[in-house]
Protein backbone atom coordinates (compact mmCIF):
# COMPACT_ATOMS: atom_id res chain seq x y z
CA UNK A 1 0.00 0.00 0.00
CA UNK A 2 2.82 2.35 1.00
CA UNK A 3 4.58 1.56 -2.24
CA UNK A 4 1.47 2.33 -4.27
CA UNK A 5 1.17 5.72 -2.61
CA UNK A 6 4.82 6.44 -3.37
CA UNK A 7 4.36 5.39 -6.98
CA UNK A 8 1.36 7.66 -7.47
CA UNK A 9 2.29 10.78 -5.53
CA UNK A 10 -0.73 12.67 -6.77
CA UNK A 11 -2.84 10.34 -4.65
CA UNK A 12 -0.19 9.72 -1.99
CA UNK A 13 0.07 13.39 -1.12
CA UNK A 14 -3.60 13.45 -0.19
CA UNK A 15 -2.73 11.42 2.87
CA UNK A 16 0.28 13.48 3.83
CA UNK A 17 -1.45 16.82 3.83
CA UNK A 18 -3.57 18.53 6.40
CA UNK A 19 -7.10 17.12 5.89
CA UNK A 20 -8.52 20.59 5.41
CA UNK A 21 -6.09 21.27 2.60
CA UNK A 22 -6.86 17.91 1.02
CA UNK A 23 -10.56 18.75 0.99
CA UNK A 24 -9.81 22.17 -0.48
CA UNK A 25 -7.71 20.42 -3.12
CA UNK A 26 -10.61 18.23 -4.16
CA UNK A 27 -12.95 21.22 -4.15
CA UNK A 28 -10.58 23.14 -6.41
CA UNK A 29 -10.27 20.24 -8.81
CA UNK A 30 -14.05 20.12 -9.07
CA UNK A 31 -14.23 23.90 -9.38
CA UNK A 32 -11.63 23.75 -12.14
CA UNK A 33 -13.78 21.26 -14.04
CA UNK A 34 -16.85 23.45 -13.68
CA UNK A 35 -15.11 26.64 -14.74
CA UNK A 36 -13.63 24.97 -17.80
CA UNK A 37 -16.96 23.40 -18.66
CA UNK A 38 -18.93 26.62 -18.28
CA UNK A 39 -16.27 28.36 -20.34
CA UNK A 40 -16.79 25.70 -22.98
CA UNK A 41 -20.55 26.26 -22.90
CA UNK A 42 -19.98 30.02 -23.12
CA UNK A 43 -21.88 30.64 -19.89
CA UNK A 44 -18.69 32.16 -18.55
CA UNK A 45 -16.03 33.93 -20.59
CA UNK A 46 -14.22 31.12 -22.41
CA UNK A 47 -11.04 33.08 -23.11
CA UNK A 48 -10.18 33.09 -19.42
CA UNK A 49 -12.21 30.29 -17.93
CA UNK A 50 -11.10 27.42 -20.16
CA UNK A 51 -7.36 27.85 -19.49
CA UNK A 52 -7.96 28.81 -15.88
CA UNK A 53 -10.27 25.90 -15.13
CA UNK A 54 -8.04 23.30 -16.69
CA UNK A 55 -4.87 24.60 -15.06
CA UNK A 56 -6.64 24.88 -11.69
CA UNK A 57 -7.68 21.28 -11.98
CA UNK A 58 -4.26 20.13 -13.18
CA UNK A 59 -2.23 21.89 -10.51
CA UNK A 60 -4.37 20.49 -7.72
CA UNK A 61 -4.28 17.00 -9.15
CA UNK A 62 -0.57 16.92 -9.93
CA UNK A 63 0.83 17.46 -6.47
CA UNK A 64 3.91 15.50 -5.54
CA UNK A 65 6.69 15.01 -3.00
CA UNK A 66 9.50 17.38 -3.82
CA UNK A 67 13.17 16.55 -3.27
CA UNK A 68 13.32 18.60 -0.11
CA UNK A 69 10.54 16.45 1.39
CA UNK A 70 8.01 19.25 1.03
CA UNK A 71 4.86 18.92 -1.02
CA UNK A 72 4.44 20.95 -4.17
CA UNK A 73 4.00 20.94 -7.90
CA UNK A 74 6.03 21.36 -11.08
CA UNK A 75 4.06 24.31 -12.36
CA UNK A 76 5.03 27.26 -10.25
CA UNK A 77 6.19 28.12 -6.76
CA UNK A 78 4.71 31.53 -6.01
CA UNK A 79 6.51 31.72 -2.67
CA UNK A 80 10.03 31.56 -4.04
CA UNK A 81 11.56 34.89 -3.12
CA UNK A 82 15.30 34.55 -2.82
CA UNK A 83 16.92 35.57 -6.10
CA UNK A 84 19.08 32.45 -6.38
CA UNK A 85 16.11 30.29 -5.44
CA UNK A 86 14.00 31.91 -8.15
CA UNK A 87 16.59 31.43 -10.87
CA UNK A 88 17.00 27.78 -9.87
CA UNK A 89 13.29 27.15 -9.80
CA UNK A 90 12.80 28.85 -13.17
CA UNK A 91 14.77 26.03 -14.68
CA UNK A 92 12.51 23.43 -13.15
CA UNK A 93 8.96 24.75 -13.02
CA UNK A 94 7.72 25.47 -16.51
CA UNK A 95 5.46 28.36 -15.62
CA UNK A 96 7.84 29.96 -13.14
CA UNK A 97 9.42 32.28 -15.73
CA UNK A 98 6.01 33.49 -16.82
CA UNK A 99 4.95 34.06 -13.25
CA UNK A 100 8.07 35.86 -12.09
CA UNK A 101 8.68 37.84 -15.24
CA UNK A 102 5.19 38.84 -16.33
CA UNK A 103 2.92 38.60 -13.32
CA UNK A 104 4.63 40.12 -10.37
CA UNK A 105 5.64 43.16 -12.36
CA UNK A 106 2.25 43.66 -13.99
CA UNK A 107 3.55 43.07 -17.52
CA UNK A 108 0.77 40.65 -18.31
CA UNK A 109 -1.88 43.11 -17.18
CA UNK A 110 -0.32 45.77 -19.38
CA UNK A 111 -0.24 43.46 -22.40
CA UNK A 112 -3.93 42.68 -22.03
CA UNK A 113 -4.59 46.37 -21.70
CA UNK A 114 -2.68 47.15 -24.88
CA UNK A 115 -4.99 44.71 -26.64
CA UNK A 116 -8.06 46.41 -25.20
CA UNK A 117 -6.74 49.81 -26.26
CA UNK A 118 -6.10 48.56 -29.78
CA UNK A 119 -9.75 47.59 -30.02
CA UNK A 120 -11.22 50.77 -28.59
CA UNK A 121 -12.66 53.20 -31.09
CA UNK A 122 -12.34 56.59 -29.52
CA UNK A 123 -14.73 58.37 -31.87
CA UNK A 124 -17.63 56.77 -29.97
CA UNK A 125 -16.54 58.84 -27.03
CA UNK A 126 -16.83 61.93 -29.18
CA UNK A 127 -20.49 61.35 -30.03
CA UNK A 128 -21.60 62.45 -26.59
CA UNK A 129 -18.47 63.14 -24.55
CA UNK A 130 -20.04 64.77 -21.50
CA UNK A 131 -22.77 62.19 -21.05
CA UNK A 132 -20.23 59.40 -21.47
CA UNK A 133 -17.86 60.79 -18.88
CA UNK A 134 -20.58 61.59 -16.35
CA UNK A 135 -22.07 58.12 -16.63
CA UNK A 136 -18.61 56.60 -16.25
CA UNK A 137 -18.01 58.62 -13.10
CA UNK A 138 -21.34 57.47 -11.63
CA UNK A 139 -20.40 53.90 -12.51
CA UNK A 140 -17.30 54.12 -10.32
CA UNK A 141 -19.58 54.37 -7.30
CA UNK A 142 -19.11 50.71 -6.51
CA UNK A 143 -15.36 51.16 -6.21
CA UNK A 144 -15.59 53.90 -3.63
CA UNK A 145 -18.46 52.39 -1.65
CA UNK A 146 -16.61 49.08 -1.45
CA UNK A 147 -13.42 50.78 -0.29
CA UNK A 148 -15.31 52.36 2.60
CA UNK A 149 -17.24 49.14 3.35
CA UNK A 150 -14.02 47.14 3.26
CA UNK A 151 -12.31 49.33 5.79
CA UNK A 152 -15.22 50.14 8.08
CA UNK A 153 -17.45 47.07 7.97
CA UNK A 154 -14.88 44.35 7.30
CA UNK A 155 -11.86 45.81 9.02
CA UNK A 156 -9.54 45.39 6.07
CA UNK A 157 -6.39 47.47 5.87
CA UNK A 158 -6.90 50.33 3.38
CA UNK A 159 -4.55 48.79 0.82
CA UNK A 160 -6.41 45.48 0.70
CA UNK A 161 -9.79 47.22 0.70
CA UNK A 162 -8.70 49.39 -2.22
CA UNK A 163 -7.46 46.34 -4.13
CA UNK A 164 -10.78 44.54 -3.67
CA UNK A 165 -12.69 47.73 -4.42
CA UNK A 166 -10.99 48.02 -7.79
CA UNK A 167 -13.16 45.08 -8.87
CA UNK A 168 -15.90 47.70 -9.14
CA UNK A 169 -14.06 49.26 -12.04
CA UNK A 170 -14.81 46.07 -13.95
CA UNK A 171 -11.44 46.11 -15.67
CA UNK A 172 -9.43 42.92 -15.31
CA UNK A 173 -5.95 44.39 -15.83
CA UNK A 174 -6.72 47.26 -13.48
CA UNK A 175 -7.66 44.86 -10.69
CA UNK A 176 -4.49 42.83 -11.28
CA UNK A 177 -2.39 45.95 -11.17
CA UNK A 178 -3.99 47.46 -8.08
CA UNK A 179 -3.78 44.25 -6.10
CA UNK A 180 -0.17 43.69 -7.11
CA UNK A 181 0.71 47.15 -5.84
CA UNK A 182 -1.50 47.40 -2.78
CA UNK A 183 -2.19 43.87 -1.54
CA UNK A 184 0.19 41.38 -3.15
CA UNK A 185 -0.63 38.67 -0.62
CA UNK A 186 -4.27 38.79 -1.71
CA UNK A 187 -3.44 39.05 -5.38
CA UNK A 188 -4.45 35.49 -6.23
CA UNK A 189 -7.91 35.35 -4.63
CA UNK A 190 -8.75 38.90 -5.73
CA UNK A 191 -7.88 38.23 -9.37
CA UNK A 192 -9.67 34.90 -9.58
CA UNK A 193 -12.78 36.33 -7.98
CA UNK A 194 -12.60 39.45 -10.14
CA UNK A 195 -12.47 37.46 -13.38
CA UNK A 196 -15.15 35.08 -12.17
CA UNK A 197 -17.51 37.92 -11.33
CA UNK A 198 -16.74 39.81 -14.52
CA UNK A 199 -17.86 36.74 -16.44
CA UNK A 200 -21.01 36.62 -14.38
CA UNK A 201 -22.02 40.22 -15.10
CA UNK A 202 -23.40 38.99 -18.39
CA UNK A 203 -25.96 37.02 -16.44
CA UNK A 204 -26.67 39.39 -13.58
CA UNK A 205 -26.72 42.83 -15.16
CA UNK A 206 -29.77 42.42 -17.42
CA UNK A 207 -31.74 41.72 -14.27
CA UNK A 208 -30.47 44.94 -12.68
CA UNK A 209 -31.37 46.86 -15.82
CA UNK A 210 -34.93 45.55 -15.71
CA UNK A 211 -35.15 46.33 -12.02
CA UNK A 212 -34.13 49.95 -12.29
CA UNK A 213 -35.48 50.98 -15.66
CA UNK A 214 -39.15 50.52 -16.50
CA UNK A 215 -40.04 48.96 -19.85
CA UNK A 216 -41.13 52.07 -21.63
CA UNK A 217 -37.80 53.81 -21.06
CA UNK A 218 -35.69 50.91 -22.22
CA UNK A 219 -36.58 51.17 -25.86
CA UNK A 220 -35.78 54.84 -26.36
CA UNK A 221 -33.93 55.35 -29.58
CA UNK A 222 -31.25 57.98 -30.01
CA UNK A 223 -30.12 59.58 -33.22
CA UNK A 224 -26.61 60.81 -32.67
CA UNK A 225 -24.12 62.18 -35.07
CA UNK A 226 -20.88 60.38 -34.57
CA UNK A 227 -18.71 63.31 -35.58
CA UNK A 228 -16.20 62.52 -38.26
CA UNK A 229 -13.09 63.48 -36.38
CA UNK A 230 -9.90 63.32 -38.38
CA UNK A 231 -7.48 60.59 -37.47
CA UNK A 232 -4.89 63.24 -36.81
CA UNK A 233 -7.06 64.87 -34.13
CA UNK A 234 -7.79 61.53 -32.56
CA UNK A 235 -4.13 60.57 -32.54
CA UNK A 236 -3.06 63.87 -31.01
CA UNK A 237 -5.82 63.63 -28.41
CA UNK A 238 -4.70 60.15 -27.46
CA UNK A 239 -1.04 61.04 -27.11
CA UNK A 240 -1.74 64.23 -25.16
CA UNK A 241 -4.16 62.47 -22.78
CA UNK A 242 -1.54 59.80 -22.19
CA UNK A 243 0.97 62.50 -21.31
CA UNK A 244 -1.37 64.29 -18.91
CA UNK A 245 -2.51 61.15 -17.12
CA UNK A 246 1.02 59.77 -16.79
CA UNK A 247 2.15 63.10 -15.40
CA UNK A 248 -0.64 63.15 -12.83
CA UNK A 249 -0.57 59.47 -11.86
CA UNK A 250 2.92 58.11 -12.40
CA UNK A 251 2.24 55.04 -10.29
CA UNK A 252 -0.38 53.91 -12.77
CA UNK A 253 1.60 55.06 -15.78
CA UNK A 254 2.43 51.54 -17.04
CA UNK A 255 -1.26 50.78 -17.38
CA UNK A 256 -2.11 54.20 -18.74
CA UNK A 257 0.69 53.99 -21.24
CA UNK A 258 -0.38 50.49 -22.36
CA UNK A 259 -3.97 51.50 -22.96
CA UNK A 260 -3.12 54.65 -24.85
CA UNK A 261 -0.41 53.10 -26.94
CA UNK A 262 -2.91 50.47 -28.03
CA UNK A 263 -5.30 53.21 -29.13
CA UNK A 264 -2.52 55.25 -30.72
CA UNK A 265 -1.29 52.33 -32.79
CA UNK A 266 -4.83 51.78 -33.98
CA UNK A 267 -5.35 55.40 -34.99
CA UNK A 268 -1.99 55.58 -36.71
CA UNK A 269 -3.11 52.55 -38.68
CA UNK A 270 0.19 50.77 -38.24
CA UNK A 271 -1.28 47.56 -39.56
CA UNK A 272 1.37 45.17 -38.31
CA UNK A 273 1.38 46.64 -34.84
CA UNK A 274 -2.40 46.71 -34.59
CA UNK A 275 -2.41 43.06 -35.56
CA UNK A 276 0.30 42.33 -33.03
CA UNK A 277 -1.48 44.06 -30.19
CA UNK A 278 -5.01 43.14 -31.04
CA UNK A 279 -4.25 39.53 -31.79
CA UNK A 280 -0.86 38.05 -30.99
CA UNK A 281 0.06 39.81 -27.76
CA UNK A 282 -3.45 40.18 -26.46
CA UNK A 283 -4.40 36.54 -26.80
CA UNK A 284 -0.99 35.35 -25.64
CA UNK A 285 -1.39 37.45 -22.52
CA UNK A 286 -5.01 36.45 -21.92
CA UNK A 287 -4.20 32.78 -22.36
CA UNK A 288 -1.28 32.81 -19.95
CA UNK A 289 -3.21 35.00 -17.57
CA UNK A 290 -5.85 32.30 -17.38
CA UNK A 291 -3.29 29.53 -17.06
CA UNK A 292 -1.20 31.20 -14.36
CA UNK A 293 -4.23 32.33 -12.36
CA UNK A 294 -5.48 28.75 -12.37
CA UNK A 295 -2.10 27.38 -11.43
CA UNK A 296 -1.81 29.79 -8.50
CA UNK A 297 -5.03 28.34 -7.09
CA UNK A 298 -3.32 25.77 -4.99
CA UNK A 299 -5.36 24.68 -2.01
CA UNK A 300 -3.15 26.35 0.56
CA UNK A 301 -3.23 29.72 -1.17
CA UNK A 302 -6.97 29.68 -1.41
CA UNK A 303 -7.65 28.81 2.21
CA UNK A 304 -6.95 32.38 3.16
CA UNK A 305 -9.77 33.54 5.50
CA UNK A 306 -10.01 36.81 3.65
CA UNK A 307 -11.42 34.95 0.63
CA UNK A 308 -14.94 35.10 1.97
CA UNK A 309 -14.61 38.84 2.53
CA UNK A 310 -13.38 39.28 -1.02
CA UNK A 311 -16.28 37.23 -2.36
CA UNK A 312 -18.76 39.50 -0.61
CA UNK A 313 -17.03 42.80 -1.33
CA UNK A 314 -16.41 41.86 -4.95
CA UNK A 315 -20.06 41.30 -5.73
CA UNK A 316 -20.94 44.44 -3.80
CA UNK A 317 -18.49 46.44 -5.88
CA UNK A 318 -19.92 45.26 -9.19
CA UNK A 319 -23.54 45.53 -8.10
CA UNK A 320 -23.16 49.05 -6.70
CA UNK A 321 -21.22 50.13 -9.78
CA UNK A 322 -24.06 48.90 -11.97
CA UNK A 323 -26.60 50.76 -9.86
CA UNK A 324 -24.42 53.86 -9.90
CA UNK A 325 -24.12 53.64 -13.66
CA UNK A 326 -27.87 53.25 -14.11
CA UNK A 327 -28.36 56.21 -11.80
CA UNK A 328 -26.04 58.16 -14.08
CA UNK A 329 -28.18 56.99 -16.98
CA UNK A 330 -31.25 58.45 -15.28
CA UNK A 331 -29.50 61.72 -14.57
CA UNK A 332 -28.57 61.99 -18.24
CA UNK A 333 -32.12 61.10 -19.21
CA UNK A 334 -33.55 63.98 -17.22
CA UNK A 335 -30.80 66.35 -18.30
CA UNK A 336 -31.61 65.62 -21.94
CA UNK A 337 -35.39 65.64 -21.44
CA UNK A 338 -35.02 69.11 -20.03
CA UNK A 339 -33.68 70.13 -23.39
CA UNK A 340 -36.25 68.19 -25.39
CA UNK A 341 -33.73 65.54 -26.46
CA UNK A 342 -33.80 61.77 -26.18
CA UNK A 343 -31.56 59.72 -23.97
CA UNK A 344 -31.86 56.06 -23.14
CA UNK A 345 -31.12 55.51 -19.41
CA UNK A 346 -30.07 51.89 -20.12
CA UNK A 347 -26.81 53.32 -21.41
CA UNK A 348 -25.91 53.85 -17.77
CA UNK A 349 -24.93 50.21 -17.41
CA UNK A 350 -22.29 50.66 -20.09
CA UNK A 351 -20.44 52.99 -17.75
CA UNK A 352 -19.29 49.87 -15.91
CA UNK A 353 -16.32 49.37 -18.12
CA UNK A 354 -16.42 45.72 -19.05
CA UNK A 355 -15.59 46.51 -22.69
CA UNK A 356 -17.59 45.71 -24.81
CA UNK A 357 -19.82 43.38 -22.78
CA UNK A 358 -21.79 46.04 -20.92
CA UNK A 359 -22.27 48.21 -24.00
CA UNK A 360 -23.72 45.22 -25.83
CA UNK A 361 -25.89 44.44 -22.82
CA UNK A 362 -27.31 47.95 -23.04
CA UNK A 363 -27.98 47.53 -26.75
CA UNK A 364 -29.65 44.16 -26.18
CA UNK A 365 -31.86 45.60 -23.46
CA UNK A 366 -32.92 48.43 -25.75
CA UNK A 367 -33.49 46.11 -28.71
CA UNK A 368 -35.68 43.84 -26.61
CA UNK A 369 -38.19 46.68 -26.26
CA UNK A 370 -37.55 48.38 -29.59
CA UNK A 371 -35.90 46.28 -32.29
CA UNK A 372 -34.85 49.35 -34.22
CA UNK A 373 -33.12 51.12 -31.34
CA UNK A 374 -29.45 51.77 -31.94
CA UNK A 375 -27.77 53.07 -28.81
CA UNK A 376 -24.56 51.08 -29.22
CA UNK A 377 -22.38 54.07 -30.25
CA UNK A 378 -23.34 56.08 -27.18
CA UNK A 379 -23.02 52.98 -25.00
CA UNK A 380 -19.54 52.36 -26.38
CA UNK A 381 -18.64 55.94 -25.58
CA UNK A 382 -19.69 55.38 -21.98
CA UNK A 383 -17.81 52.07 -21.97
CA UNK A 384 -14.54 53.63 -23.04
CA UNK A 385 -14.95 56.54 -20.63
CA UNK A 386 -15.42 53.86 -18.01
CA UNK A 387 -11.96 52.53 -18.77
CA UNK A 388 -10.52 55.99 -18.22
CA UNK A 389 -12.33 56.46 -14.93
CA UNK A 390 -11.25 53.08 -13.60
CA UNK A 391 -7.67 53.83 -14.62
CA UNK A 392 -7.85 57.16 -12.84
CA UNK A 393 -9.44 55.58 -9.76
CA UNK A 394 -6.76 52.87 -9.69
CA UNK A 395 -4.05 55.47 -10.12
CA UNK A 396 -5.46 57.61 -7.31
CA UNK A 397 -5.70 54.60 -5.00
CA UNK A 398 -2.18 53.47 -5.61
CA UNK A 399 -0.80 56.99 -5.25
CA UNK A 400 -2.67 57.99 -2.13
CA UNK A 401 -3.58 54.91 -0.10
CA UNK A 402 -0.17 54.68 1.48
CA UNK A 403 -0.76 58.12 2.92
CA UNK A 404 -3.72 56.78 4.94
CA UNK A 405 -2.56 53.27 5.80
CA UNK B 1 -34.42 60.13 -48.69
CA UNK B 2 -31.19 58.51 -47.73
CA UNK B 3 -31.22 55.85 -45.05
CA UNK B 4 -27.84 55.81 -43.35
CA UNK B 5 -26.25 53.10 -41.27
CA UNK B 6 -26.34 54.05 -37.61
CA UNK B 7 -23.08 52.34 -36.74
CA UNK B 8 -20.15 51.11 -38.84
CA UNK B 9 -20.61 47.42 -39.61
CA UNK B 10 -21.31 44.80 -42.27
CA UNK B 11 -24.48 44.48 -44.29
CA UNK B 12 -25.46 40.86 -44.06
CA UNK B 13 -28.75 40.84 -45.92
CA UNK B 14 -30.97 43.15 -47.97
CA UNK B 15 -34.65 42.39 -48.00
CA UNK B 16 -35.91 44.86 -50.59
CA UNK B 17 -35.18 45.67 -54.23
CA UNK B 18 -35.50 48.73 -56.45
CA UNK B 19 -39.09 49.77 -56.92
CA UNK B 20 -40.44 48.12 -53.78
CA UNK B 21 -42.97 50.10 -51.82
CA UNK B 22 -42.18 50.20 -48.11
CA UNK B 23 -43.98 51.49 -45.07
CA UNK B 24 -42.48 53.25 -42.06
CA UNK B 25 -40.41 50.90 -39.91
CA UNK B 26 -40.27 48.21 -42.62
CA UNK B 27 -36.99 46.31 -42.43
CA UNK B 28 -34.83 47.20 -45.41
CA UNK B 29 -31.67 45.33 -44.55
CA UNK B 30 -29.86 43.64 -41.70
CA UNK B 31 -26.45 44.81 -40.53
CA UNK B 32 -23.95 43.26 -38.23
CA UNK B 33 -21.78 45.32 -35.91
CA UNK B 34 -19.76 44.07 -32.96
CA UNK B 35 -21.24 40.60 -33.40
CA UNK B 36 -24.80 41.88 -32.99
CA UNK B 37 -27.43 41.92 -35.71
CA UNK B 38 -29.20 45.19 -36.31
CA UNK B 39 -32.24 45.74 -38.53
CA UNK B 40 -32.11 48.84 -40.72
CA UNK B 41 -35.63 50.26 -40.90
CA UNK B 42 -37.30 52.71 -43.18
CA UNK B 43 -38.18 55.99 -41.43
CA UNK B 44 -40.93 56.87 -43.88
CA UNK B 45 -43.43 55.35 -46.30
CA UNK B 46 -42.00 55.32 -49.78
CA UNK B 47 -40.51 53.56 -52.73
CA UNK B 48 -37.03 52.04 -52.84
CA UNK B 49 -34.78 53.65 -55.45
Amino acid sequence: MEILLQLFPGIGTFFEMDPLISIARVALIVLGFFLAYFGFKRTLEPLIMVPMGISMMAVNAGIMFLNSGAIGNMFVDPLASDAVEIVNIMQVNFLQPIYNLTFSNGLIACLVFMGIGARSEISYLLAKPWSSMIIAIFAELGTFVTLVAGVMAFGLPPGSAAAVASIGGADGPMVLFTSLMLAPELFVPISIIAYLYLSLTYGGYPFLIKLFIPKKYRGIDMYVDVPQVSQRSKFVFIVVSCFILCLLLPVASPLIFSFFIGMAVKEAEIGKYTELLEEGLSYFATFFLGVVLGVLCEASTILNPTVLTILILGIMALAVSAIGGLLGGWVMYWWHKHRGLDFNPVIGIAGVSCVPTTAKLAQHAAMDENPFAMILPVAMGANISGVFTSAIAAGIFVSTIHLIG
Amino acid sequence: MEVKARIPGKVISISVKEGDAVKTRAVLAVMEAMKMEQPVASPVDGVVK
